[in-house]
């Protein structure tokens, strides 16, 4: 392990290279050209790829010698009572599989960008907090221990608020901006807490996190008067509301619909390779705080299969082709907390993997759609793009029945391997699995309809296209064949990639079952399942019945005209309830929101009146002294003369009658 | 002395004349002018309680007054002029305020 120290390539230059990209083109701002602002992110991105590349290499050589981990200190930053940390970088499994995608998906959205920006408004702030952006991500996954990792979970935060706002001409995107902002942070509060809390009762170093499999549970801790189980369970909760926050998870799921306010790229990044993820790698991370505790692990269990639920019927009835895809990326993500929750940790990073591709595949080739058509983002304004734009149309199609699970792609293996964990691993049960495997057909559903209402049948408007260039269409070819093929990396005996995380999660992870008709019989299921839901989507949303108006397919009026809160275009009461998201916009409005606007109104009343009118009474009493003596000081001799004589007349007065005799 | 009694009354009333011409007036000029009436009522005064006495004290102290009463109204007189050359005018509140300025 350690002393392999002098062959490590350092990993420092992972996150260093966008961050270094970022600094230049912050520093120079101002006499670069917008362009040349593009390409030193996207060259500092590619460069940290290949290096991130070439350590994971080295690192899988030394494995095979023996080595657990590369473990890079550089120095010691916090020294404070049970607040140790060091700033250092950690590459092991888990971090070297997060650091590919975050820098190798993280680069073709970079190049991707330097096409979708060109002629937009602060492309030198744009790129730099992008860069920004991947470098934050990279210090989260990297870091050696929790508390420098929260730098990079921070850096995050702020990247994407000031990426979320960046046409902040527009109001409702400072208030988008500013909502994902407070959502996370809400969440980031009790991710702070446990990561407080677990330094207090054992460690928070990533190398050490083995020693609280070793202690004793029923030792009852002095300072809190709790057993050492509960307290794991407590930061164990404390951790999921980070991650809740972080990967837009309910009951904290509010804020990623609306980061749609953001140029399509950084709706990509954020979703497939930074930011959401975040929450996924937070809990493989401290796995064995969240195994040690059955109850831990259902909870995140049922939230993931949730969150996954929710997504989906959000999905099936949004009318912005970025809101169906967030809500589809809350839906993914809920599938990855499923599998962390019944303690399949390494299908849970699987699908990671896999939604990675595709998801940033329809992200960009959304936007190459928002982009062909100046802007619109209905989906009901769309039609017949399939002729358009041939090339985004075949990508989108790869994306899409990944998304769907369709048999052989990327999505199928790793929605399958999650399904079949959910239903036989010893946390899993049978009510998971059904949840689950609702939430997969609705998915199924919802990607046909993608597909269906946007590419194909009649055009619905007047194009003036505008095609995509090359830098716009690569990045999505190489996508494609990611999100088609990337799924057989998790086929045993060929690449198993459970087989490569086992020894990172050793006993903690729960095994499905190996029973091999069982596992064909469920992957048959889900197969039939997925194409079942397709083809129904197909059906729903075929193009004649979207020319006849039928059933849900389209909205009664333009969604995009009616505030969101009370939003209701389509006939039916669920669909209007679906497409305002449950109503949860309503109800943190109703429960946090207004109040919240009711109290401040209160308070400012009371500082207004209350406090200020404490110092304002002191200024007053000031004041009268201050005009008492400037009467004195006026330059009127005349009074100076009156105030001598009445001085003089009173001396001579007290004299008189009370001086000492003889004057 | 008959006299002394009432001339002391008259140099009270001449010295609070001088003293409200002193207070209120606002020209440099009539302030000076009511400085030399209460100067020659505090005159009166001591020729008046010297009488009274019947001792000369108080006339020859007189007599010190009248020059240093000569001296201050060379002086006063030539601040006045000085004054008018600087700022044009003889009002000493507007003096005032333009000096305060």
């Amino acid at each position: 392990m350690d002393t392999m120290t002098s062959i490590y390539p350092s990993l420092w230059l992972i996150p260093g290279l966008p961050a270094l990209a970022a600094l230049l083109i912050f520093i120079f701002s101002g006499s670069i050209r917008p362009r040349s602002a593009g390409w030193i992110a996207t060259t500092g991105v590619a460069m940290s790829f290949l290096w991130a590349i070439f350590s994971f290499i080295v690192y899988n050589n030394a494995t095979s010698k023996g080595a657990v981990f590369f473990h890079q200190i550089g120095w010691k930053w916090l020294d404070a009572g049970f607040v140790q940390a060091n700033a250092g970088l950690l590459l092991d499994r888990v971090s070297g599989i997060f650091a590919l995608v975050i820098t190798g998906v993280g680069f073709l959205i970079h190049l991707f960008s330097t096409s979708y920006m060109e002629n937009e408004e602060g492309q030198r702030r744009y790129f730099g907090f992008l860069s920004l952006f991947v470098a934050s991500m990279l210090i989260l996954v990297l870091a050696d221990n929790a508390f420098f990792m929260l730098i990079g979970w921070e850096g995050v935060g702020a990247c994407s608020f000031a990426l979320i706002g960046h046409h902040y001409e527009k109001r409702e995107n400072v208030a988008a901006a500013l909502k994902a902002f407070f959502v996370t942070r809400f969440g980031d509060v009790f991710l702070i807490l446990g990561v407080l809390l677990l330094a207090m009762i054992g460690t928070v170093d990533f190398t050490r996190l083995e020693t609280f499999g070793l202690a004793d549970l029923n030792i009852v801790h002095p300072v809190f008067n709790l057993t050492f189980g509960q307290l794991l369970v407590i930061a164990g909760l404390l951790l999921l509301g980070g991650a809740a926050g972080k990967s837009a998870q309910l009951p904290l799921q509010t804020w990623l619909p609306d980061a749609m306010a953001g140029p399509t790229p950084v709706s990509a990044l954020i979703h497939a390779a930074t930011m959401v993820t975040a929450g996924v790698y937070l809990i493989a991370r401290f796995h064995i705080v969240f195994a040690l505790s059955p109850e831990l692990m259902m909870v995140v269990a049922v939230i993931g299969v949730l969150t996954a639920f929710y997504g989906a019927t959000c999905a099936i009835v949004q009318t912005d082709i970025k809101r169906i895809l967030a809500f589809s990326t809350i839906s993914q993500i809920g599938f990855m907390m499923l599998a962390l929750g019944v303690g399949a940790f390494s299908i849970g990073l699987f699908h990671f993997f896999t939604h990675a591709f595709f998801k940033a595949l329809l992200f960009l080739a959304a936007g190459s759609v928002i982009h062909a058509l100046h802007g619109e983002q209905n989906i009901f304004k769309m039609g017949g793009l399939r002729k358009e734009l041939p090339g985004v149309f075949l990508a989108t199609v790869a994306g899409t029945i990944a998304l769907a699970g369709i048999p052989l792609t990327s999505g199928f293996f790793s929605k399958d391997a999650i399904l079949w964990s959910a239903l036989t691993s010893d946390r899993g049960n049978i009510l998971l699995y059904g949840v689950g495997l609702t939430t997969a057909v609705l998915t199924a559903i919802y990607s046909a309809r993608l597909i269906y209402v946007v590419f194909l049948g009649a055009p619905r408007a007047d194009y003036h296209l505008h095609a995509p260039s090359p830098r716009q269409t690569w990045p999505l070819y190489i996508l494609a064949v990611f999100a088609l093929f990337a799924g057989f990396l998790n086929v045993p005996g060929l690449l198993h990639w459970e087989h490569y995380f086992q020894p990172h999660f050793k006993g903690w992870a729960s095994e499905p079952s190996h029973n091999l008709t069982g596992e064909i019989i469920a992957a048959a299921v889900s197969a039939v399942l997925a194409v079942a839901g397709w083809f129904v989507g197909s059906v729903l949303f075929s193009p004649k019945r979207m020319v006849e108006g039928r059933i849900i397919p389209e909205p009664a009026m333009d969604p995009m005209a009616i505030r969101i809160e009370t939003a209701s275009p389509y006939r039916f009461g669920v669909a209007n309830f679906l497409y305002r998201a449950w109503d949860f916009d309503h109800l943190y409005a109703t429960l946090v929101t207004r109040p919240y606007r009711k109290i401040s109104k209160v308070l400012s009343w009371t500082d207004e009146y209350l406090v200020d009118g404490i110092y304002e009474a002191g200024s007053v009493i000031l004041q009268l002294f201050h005009g008492f003596f400037v009467t004195l000081q006026n330059g009127r001799v005349g009074r100076y003369a009156a105030v001598m004589l009445f001085g003089a007349a009173l001396i001579a007065l007290l004299l008189t009658f009370f001086g000492s005799g003889n004057l | 002395m008959p006299f002394a009694e009432p001339a002391l009354v008259v140099a009270t009333i001449l010295f609070f004349i001088g003293v409200t011409g002193v207070i209120v007036r606002r020209n440099l000029l009539f302030v000076l002018m009511s400085m030399e009436v209460m100067l020659n009522a505090a005159g009166l005064a001591f020729v008046a309680g010297s009488a009274l006495h019947g001792e000369p004290d108080g006339q020859i102290f007189f007599l010190f007054i009248l020059p240093v009463a000569a001296a201050e109204v060379a002086i006063g007189l030539a601040l006045a002029v000085l004054i008018y050359r600087k700022f044009q005018t003889l009002d000493l509140w507007s003096i005032a305020d333009a000096a305060g300025e």
